[in-house]
């Protein structure tokens, strides 16, 4: 019983974390730009008409208060039953409930690349430009840092197996985890690949802004890494001393840090202020 | 230190690229050792084909404008600069100019010269 309290008062937290409290910061950050970068002065910000924005905002607002009702009475459902001796359902609800409350965030992020791609598309520009430097990895992340994340990934496979006598096969935990683990890796390699040698997607970023784009991202896609080694081994410790009840609360934990990493630290690093908007403007466009 | 490709320009763009490698060089806006961006960086952030820039690379490293160390990458070449003055272009020219004048001083016609030369060049890309 104490087991699905901890889990309540978690999942409680993963649920306005992510269907409340990030929502709104967004659903503010999106008002500022409207408000204070309008279409009138910023045209090269808007290849859709303001209506369109007005919208998309809405639908972001009603997705998020869909998610946060059916998150609450989830709640109600688990308190109602005693949750704990459900478990791979257990386990599994934070993990589901967690990627659904991300949709409206993945929906976001690609009706920005769509945006860009309209913007590339608009642009009217016989000009080019590029710094003529080098981006490199430890240009933008200690090599510390990445070092802690490559250990991490090495110490949570090797203590998953330890702890379960190198019991290695198709079907036991530990080979899932292994599998999962090495995936999460090789999805943040690939996004960090990509913005360190992909193309452009914003045609009128400034350097300096792309620059704190790509460090940003790179940075959390390390800590992402990092944090996903310590619930795996955290995981893989709970079979061993007997801490399986805590599993569903590890797994919202993980969701909750996940959004701390990607969202939170996106609004407090990537603030709208220090953002170049005067590349927006009608007059600096063409050359 | 920008570089700048105006795709409208009748300079093509691989020339455009290599021209403002070598002013930088020359106007100490890069020093020699300095790295500089992969190939596949450049292209995705003009916005060219790889191959375009390639080509400006290749024919930087061939002036002893850059070098390429492997894996670590391009860098300025150490005598890049006293490289940039060298303009193979026209040494190409003066020396063609000079054989030219040397077989019309021996009554060689101009057809015949661009057929010995169209076979000559023919002869050395089969």
């Amino acid at each position: 019983m104490s087991d699905n309290i901890l889990f309540l008062i978690v999942f409680l937290s993963q649920i306005f974390l992510l269907s409340l409290y990030f929502p709104m910061k967004i659903l503010g950050r999106m008002r500022y730009v409207r408000k204070t970068y309008p279409p009138s002065q910023y045209p090269k910000l808007y290849t859709k008409p303001i209506e369109y924005y007005e919208k998309e905002q809405r639908n972001y607002q009603i997705i998020n208060q869909i998610i946060f009702v059916a998150g609450l009475m989830l709640m109600f459902a688990v308190w109602v039953w005693d949750f704990s001796s459900y478990g791979k359902l257990a386990r599994l609800l934070p993990i589901v409930f967690g990627m659904i409350q991300f949709l409206p965030v993945i929906r976001l992020e690609l009706s920005e690349s769509s945006q860009f791609k309209l913007m590339r598309k608009a642009s009217l520009r016989t000009t080019r430009k590029a710094e003529l430097r080098p981006r490199r990895l430890f240009d933008f992340i200690s090599p510390a840092m990445f070092g802690v994340a490559i250990f991490m990934y090495i110490a949570a496979i090797f203590l998953d197996l330890y702890w379960h006598q190198f019991n290695f096969h198709w079907g036991h935990d530990t080979f899932e985890r292994a599998m999962f683990l090495t995936a999460g890796y090789f999805l943040f390699s690939t996004i960090i690949v990509l913005n360190l040698h992909g193309k452009k997607r914003n045609p009128h970023e400034t350097y300096e802004d792309r620059t704190r784009q790509i460090e940003f991202i790179l940075k959390s896609q390390i800590y992402a890494g990092i944090a996903m080694s310590v619930i795996f081994t955290t995981v893989a410790a709970g079979d061993v001393f007997d801490m399986a009840p805590l599993e569903p609360s590890l797994m919202s934990l993980y969701f909750q840090s996940i959004a701390w990493i990607s969202i939170g630290s996106k609004l407090r690093t990537l603030r709208i202020e220090n953002i170049n908007f005067d590349v927006y403007k009608e007059d600096v466009s063409v050359t | 230190m920008e570089i700048i490709i105006d795709i409208d320009n009748s300079v093509p763009l691989f020339a455009q690229l290599m021209t403002q490698i070598k002013e930088a060089v020359l106007r100490d806006r890069i020093s020699p050792g300095a790295a500089l961006p992969s190939i596949r960086q450049l292209a995705n952030d003009l916005e060219l084909n790889n191959k375009t820039v390639a080509k400006a690379y290749r024919l930087l490293e061939r002036d002893s404008v850059i070098q390429t160390k492997g894996y670590r990458g391009t860098f300025v070449h150490p005598d890049a600069k006293v490289n940039c003055t060298v303009d193979l272009n026209e040494w190409v020219t003066t020396k063609l100019g000079e054989t030219i004048a040397a077989f019309r001083e021996s009554s060689v016609t101009d057809s015949e010269i661009r057929i010995a030369f169209g076979n000559v060049m023919n002869s050395r890309n089969n």
